[in-house]
């Protein structure tokens, strides 16, 4: 599969191990109002760029990771973007077909929303090669 | 010649391509002999020889290889490659080759905290150069 999909899956792997809920995109629920999903993180926003050599394919991709929570306070938005980080900054996971040159996080940030949810964005910047 | 990519021209040292290359040019330079002087109207003249003629190379790119690295390894080593060639972009047909010897006039590598490690070098020709 492609780099998108790769990235994706291996952005998953990772994250469910360290033990979050992780969605592509969220599904929507039946109840808008349910809190029981929450919390969980959604892995699928993913821009990418080329970064080839002359001898290389290559990738400069950036993950948009979102954590969604309904908690009554902004701590456990930022306790999942701190798993998050320990989970992914500066790690080397692996990539089916790829390789993982350099991965870390370019910033962070927590909103409070209008339905009074929390909405965190996080985003990893990897530098990928195609083997 | 037809049009063709710039990631098509090589550059090698000892047969073997320099990996991770980014931007590669060459450049020609010639310095002409002036013979101007008060016969000439204020208009500059030159003769139709070379003062120096010399082919000039520039590379950069991802560090791949320590290839380049090491020929600066040493303070005192010699920076005279003897087996550099440059081979220029082509679509499917035959390619020019520039070789010759090489002195190479600078290496710089970065190495950023959040990126990756990048090189650059330059290298000018000593004596003639072949075109092949």
């Amino acid at each position: 599969m492609g780099v998108e999909v790769e990235l994706q899956r291996s952005l998953y792997t990772v994250l469910t191990a360290a033990g979050l809920r992780v969605h592509d995109a969220a599904p929507q629920v039946a109840d808008g109002g349910a809190a029981e999903v929450f919390p969980y993180v959604e892995v699928g926003f993913i821009s990418i760029a080329m970064w080839d050599t002359f001898d290389r394919l290559g990738f400069d991709a950036v993950a948009r990771i979102h954590t969604r929570s309904r908690s009554a306070e902004m701590m456990e938005c930022k306790t999942l973007q701190g798993q998050i980080y320990d989970a992914l900054h500066r790690a080397t996971p692996a990539i089916t077909g790829h390789r993982i040159v350099g991965l870390h996080r370019e910033m962070t940030r927590c909103d409070r929303m209008t339905d009074d949810s929390y909405h965190g964005v996080c985003e990893y910047r990897a530098l990928i090669e195609k083997t | 010649m037809a049009k063709a990519p710039g990631r098509l021209a090589v550059l090698s040292k000892a047969g073997t391509p320099i990996a991770g290359i980014k931007a590669l040019s060459i450049e020609f330079t010639s310095e002409p002999i002036e013979v101007t002087d008060r016969n000439s109207s204020g208009v500059v003249e030159y003769l139709d020889d070379n003062k120096t003629t010399q082919c000039k190379l520039s590379v950069s790119g991802i560090t791949d290889t320590n290839v380049l690295r090491a020929v600066f390894t040493g303070p005192t080593a010699s920076r005279m490659i003897t087996d550099l060639t440059f081979t220029y972009a082509s679509a499917g047909a035959l390619a020019d080759v520039i070789s010759g010897d090489f002195f190479m006039t600078s290496y710089k590598e970065e190495n950023p905290d959040d990126d990756a490690c990048t090189f650059s070098a330059e290298f000018v020709s000593s004596g003639p150069y072949l075109l092949s």
